[in-house]
């Protein structure tokens, strides 16, 4: 066979074409565009975004570690720097407490001493802001953001005293921090001065000692619940027996737990998933976009080849005809979507919040972008190759006369149907293999766009903080120890609740009660108390001198009595909390106990507490209905504690003291109605604040990033479902140009062929819609169960949903019409005669 | 009566700095129930002419009026309108909608006047050109001829004022192009229907009742 150079004859055929079709070659270079666009724009912002997520959240742990190990001993210390799997081990001892700050009583803020490693490794990256530094000197102190607004240090500054009043924790304080006893304690008063303060999302009143302060409070690292060895493990990912192994090499005592997140694999496998699929349906749609325009743009072609091949090309050029259009077209469409991907997520969103004055640009978190684009570029390219190679195979497979009467588009007839309607249906459907791709294209980027959005509300710090907290505000009786003084009213409490922006409020009243020995319903209960690493002694002992009702065990057991209202029971009982009969609860009839360790329903339900009030001798008798978390701030004895109706405990108890006021604002978050209710308050020195505007106050800054992040990928995602709408009802109506014509020519008027196109967009819309929405909200709803670590309630967004319907349905009617009336231009001849586009 | 009137139809093209003169001032006038051959050489302009006179094309200037409604004074849609219930017509390549069956294809410009087509009349229609036996086909299951068969039926279903074709049997061999001219000449017959054919073949322009010659934009015969 003698070898013929054709190569540049046929190249020229292929330019020659590409260029008489350069409509049609803009379309597909747009397709191939916006897929490798969408690729690195998303991926890009997209991990950017679940980084700022994960910082967070480290950022609401206060610290950055995987296990704890309790009262850690030196040795231990020392194993665990040893250990091969052990990346980090920090200590931290709890050492004092302070409860006075220029006389003012404060609430509980705790002192901790932590060593460097656990300081530099594990602390700085879970604080938001640090200024000044970790307390050298023996009077310096460093104090969380919460902790100075306890203080009512608005503006502080470095270098400030601050004259406190605490109590060391020295020798086991666990056992004495019962109420009445915790100023027995000898306070001591220091003038300190602040070396440093710091904002991590934790809420928790906190500061931190030098270590020469923490030698002198007596306490150590390996006192009853005070000291803790954080320990950040090489793989974060570990298993029950990498702990195991651990605890093994510690030799830990009969007291010391390794405290463990033992979801942590489950979680990191359910997100990874959840990521995966998401990931998945961003490159299944852009894969199905490419797909549907190069085939389009291909299958147009066939007729034309078929020409060629009459005049004899063989099948191999035609195919190279085929791939070499294909090519240039990448070679156009992927350098651009790549540059504009990386513009957009690497320059514009840094721009964007640099405009929104926020710190710390997050996209720049994310580097790894010339991998991202090549793995984008190396998928669009495979797309676009497998696209037409299929139609590139027809083309060369099938004989010249077969490819010359090719009909696009199919021939299908569906049932015979009368009108415009009818006509809309089946110019959907006469191509099924086409329309299922628009629509599984367009499907798939609603579902994208449902699902990220779950995501994004799921990971919103508003979300967050009004799932995890039960109220805007918590008004606590700091004397609730000391005294019976009435610190929060019930002027009080009316004062408030008539301020414009409250809600509600809702008083919890408590008192400290007597609660004899009682085998029935407390036996289990002492038993696992005493085996668990809280047992206050030795069982028999304490047991026999309870039940004789030896004083000062019997102080040990006491329990206390919570008065709640209707709508604090409501609050308390959730969704998943016991089913209780209201009614009896509120008439008085029957208690509900708080938990403690593992409390079991089976032996506290349906049976009677017995107890007495105000050290009286009358035994009081009430029937426990069920079981639920303690809703209250300061603990009481061993026993424990109930919960009855606020005039149940009237009745019992003659001096009614509100230990916690719960107030909810009609608007979460209100500003406004918080100034007015601190305002009103602001003489009273013997209550502290818990806000969660104050929380969600340090959390805008990071909240901001969050949000322009997750914002940017919703809102990119959202752009390019609509362009790949669009570009593929360009791509279907510049196909059927000359159809149209053809039904123009026999009557059928542009007005008409426009409300067909109309109607097609609707029928479009609906059951893409019906679909996405069908498989959208169930796979958002796996995606937010699996991602769900506040254990927040999944709610389908419906205002936003609404809008993306109401846009859907827009774009599918006008788009359409739009693009008819730019493509059917010219004469009704013109467009019938037109070849090629 | 007269059914068509055109007069002094030009159609200039402007290509570069040439002017393409197409059609230059024909008149033209066809009478009701007439069957009109229009024949030239290639390039003569008799397509050119018959898309005017549908209202395919708009001319450059002249007027040309169809039951004394000047079709050159209306808009695309009135001019649609005006098609689809006074104009019927018939393309060389049939343009028949690949999608819908032969029965669907024939209705299709009566329903799209709303109405419901008189199923009497299209199913005579259907039968005197012997398509019976094929109503649910699809256009791709046809032959050349019963294509055109169907292209003719459905210019015939709206009752038109008249029937324009343009190169009926172009793509048709010799003995089914006078299968369907038969057939045209039939059912011109059989309902006083006037029609319109363009051939640049002599022999089939014999069949017509009337022929006009035109060449190079104008007639040059047979008015």
């Amino acid at each position: 066979m003698i070898n013929v150079d054709n190569q540049h004859i046929v190249r020229e055929v292929a330019q020659k074409n590409y260029n008489s079709n350069i409509k049609r070659n803009i379309i597909t270079s747009l397709a191939i565009i916006i897929t490798s666009f969408l690729i690195v724009s998303v991926v890009g912002i997209g991990i950017s975004y679940w980084q700022m997520i994960s910082e967070r959240q480290i950022k609401m742990n206060g610290m950055d570690y995987d296990i704890e190990l309790t009262e850690p001993t030196k040795a231990q210390v020392y194993t665990a720097k040893k250990m091969e799997l052990i990346k980090y081990a920090g200590v931290s001892v709890k050492c004092a407490i302070v409860n006075k700050t220029d006389n003012k009583p404060t609430s509980k803020l705790q002192l901790y001493w932590i060593d460097d490693t656990c300081w530099n490794k594990q602390c700085l990256q879970a604080l938001d802001k640090k200024t000044g530094r970790y307390p050298k000197n023996e009077n310096e102190i460093m104090l969380s953001s919460e902790a100075l607004r306890n203080i009512g240090i608005k503006k502080p500054t470095v270098g400030m005293k601050i004259n406190m009043t605490y109590f060391p924790l020295s020798g086991n304080y666990y056992r004495t921090e019962t109420k009445n006893t915790s100023t027995d304690l000898g306070c001591i008063d220091k003038q300190f001065i602040l070396s440093g303060y710091y904002t991590d999302f934790t809420g928790s009143s906190k500061g931190y000692v030098s270590k020469a302060f923490y030698k002198t409070t007596g306490a150590k690292q390996t006192d009853f619940t005070q000291g803790t060895l954080k320990i950040s493990l090489k793989n974060s990912l570990y298993s029950k027996k990498t702990i195991m192994k651990i605890q093994h090499q510690f030799k830990i005592h009969h007291r010391q737990v390794i405290s463990e997140d033992s979801d942590s694999i489950d979680q990191f496998v359910k997100t990874v998933i959840v990521l995966v699929l998401l990931l998945a349906m961003i490159f299944i749609s852009g894969s199905l976009f490419i797909f549907n325009t190069m085939y389009i743009s291909v299958s147009k072609d066939i007729r034309l080849l078929g020409q060629m091949k009459t005049i004899g090309m063989t099948s191999k050029q035609l195919k190279e005809i085929i791939y070499y259009q294909a090519v240039i077209n990448s070679c156009i469409g992927i350098p651009v979507g790549l540059s504009v991907g990386y513009f957009v997520s690497k320059k514009l969103i840094p721009m964007v919040m640099k405009m929104e004055n926020i710190r710390l640009a997050g996209s720049d978190r994310f580097t790894k972008y010339p991998l991202l684009m090549l793995i984008a570029a190396l998928f669009s390219i495979i797309t676009v190759l497998f696209s037409c190679s299929k139609p590139a195979k027809m083309a060369g497979n099938c004989s010249p006369i077969e490819a010359t009467r090719y009909q696009n588009g199919g021939v299908r007839s569906i049932k015979e149907t009368n009108g415009i309607q009818g006509m809309a249906w089946q110019n959907i459907f006469r191509d099924r293999k086409r329309a299922v791709i628009i629509m599984a294209s367009f499907v798939i980027s609603i579902i994208v766009f449902l699902t990220v959005n779950v995501v994004i509300k799921e990971n919103d710090s508003k979300s967050i903080l009004n799932e995890t907290w039960k109220y805007d505000l918590g008004i606590i009786n700091e004397k609730t120890l000391d005294s019976d003084e009435q610190v929060i009213s019930e002027e009080l409490n009316k004062k408030i609740s008539n301020i414009s922006g409250v809600d509600q409020t809702r008083p919890i009243y408590s008192a400290i009660i007597d609660a004899p020995y009682q085998q029935k319903l407390f036996g289990n209960y002492y038993k696992e108390l005493y085996l668990s690493r809280y047992s206050p002694g030795n069982y028999k002992s304490d047991i026999s001198k309870y039940e004789k009702g030896e004083k000062n065990i019997k102080k040990m057991f006491d329990s206390k009595i919570i008065g709640i209202d209707g709508n604090e029971l409501k609050q308390v009982l959730g969704d998943s909390g016991p089913k209780i009969n209201i009614r009896k609860f509120a008439m008085g009839e029957t208690a509900i106990m708080c938990n403690w360790l593992s409390l079991s329903p089976k032996d506290a339900v349906n049976k009677n507490f017995y107890f007495s009030t105000d050290k009286s001798e009358k035994q009081n008798k009430i029937k426990i209905a069920g079981i639920i978390d303690d809703p209250t701030k300061f603990a009481s004895g061993y026993t424990p504690y109930i919960v009855v109706s606020t005039n149940k405990f009237k009745e019992l108890v003659k001096n009614p003291v509100i230990e916690l006021m719960e107030v909810d604002y009609k608007k979460s978050l209100d500003k406004k109605t918080e100034k007015k209710i601190k305002e009103a308050l602001k003489e009273n020195e013997n209550i502290s604040f818990e806000s969660k505007l104050d929380l969600y106050n340090d959390m805008l800054g990071n909240e901001r990033q969050i949000r322009v992040l997750g914002n940017g990928v919703g809102y990119i995602i959202a752009v390019l479902a609509v362009m790949n709408y669009v570009n593929m009802m360009i791509a279907s109506v510049q196909n059927r140009k000359k159809e149209f014509a053809t039904l123009e020519s026999i009557g059928m008027t542009k007005k008409q062929q426009v409300k067909v196109l109309i109607k097609e967009g609707i029928i479009y819309a609906a059951l893409s819609s019906v679909v996405a929405f069908a498989l959208g909200i169930p796979i958002s709803y796996v995606v937010f169960q699996n991602m769900n670590i506040y254990r927040l309630s999944f709610s389908v967004p419906f205002f936003s949903n609404a809008v993306l319907l109401l846009v859907v349905f827009m774009i599918c009617s006008f788009i359409p019409v739009l693009v008819y009336k730019s493509v059917c231009s010219g004469t009704v001849i013109e467009r019938m005669q037109s070849i090629g586009e | 009566m007269e059914i068509l009137k055109a007069d002094n139809i030009k159609k200039y093209y402007q290509t570069g700095e040439t002017t393409v003169k197409a059609l230059d001032g024909i008149s033209l006038g066809i009478q009701s129930g007439e069957f009109v051959a229009i024949v030239g050489s290639s390039g003569s302009g008799k397509s050119t002419l018959l898309h005017m006179l549908g209202g395919l094309d708009t001319p450059t200037d002249g007027t040309i009026r169809i039951e004394d409604k000047d079709i050159s004074k209306m808009s695309a849609d009135e001019l649609t309108i005006f098609r689809r219930r006074k104009i019927g017509f018939v393309f060389q390549n049939y343009n028949l909608l690949p999608f819908m069956s032969v029965y669907k294809n024939i209705v299709l410009p009566i329903q799209l006047d709303g109405i419901k087509p008189d199923k009497k009349y299209v199913m005579e229609i259907i039968e005197t050109l012997g398509l019976t036996e094929k109503c649910d086909a699809m256009p791709d299951q046809l032959s050349g001829g019963q294509q055109q068969r169907v292209a003719l039926a459905r210019s015939l279903a709206t009752k038109p004022a008249i029937v324009l074709a343009d190169e009926p049997t172009g793509n048709l061999d010799s003995k089914t192009s006078l299968d369907v001219l038969g057939l045209i000449k039939v059912v011109s017959q059989k309902y006083h229907q006037t029609v319109v054919i363009i051939t640049h073949n002599d022999e089939i322009a014999q069949m017509a009742g009337r022929i006009v010659r035109i060449e190079d934009g104008k007639i040059v015969g047979g008015i």
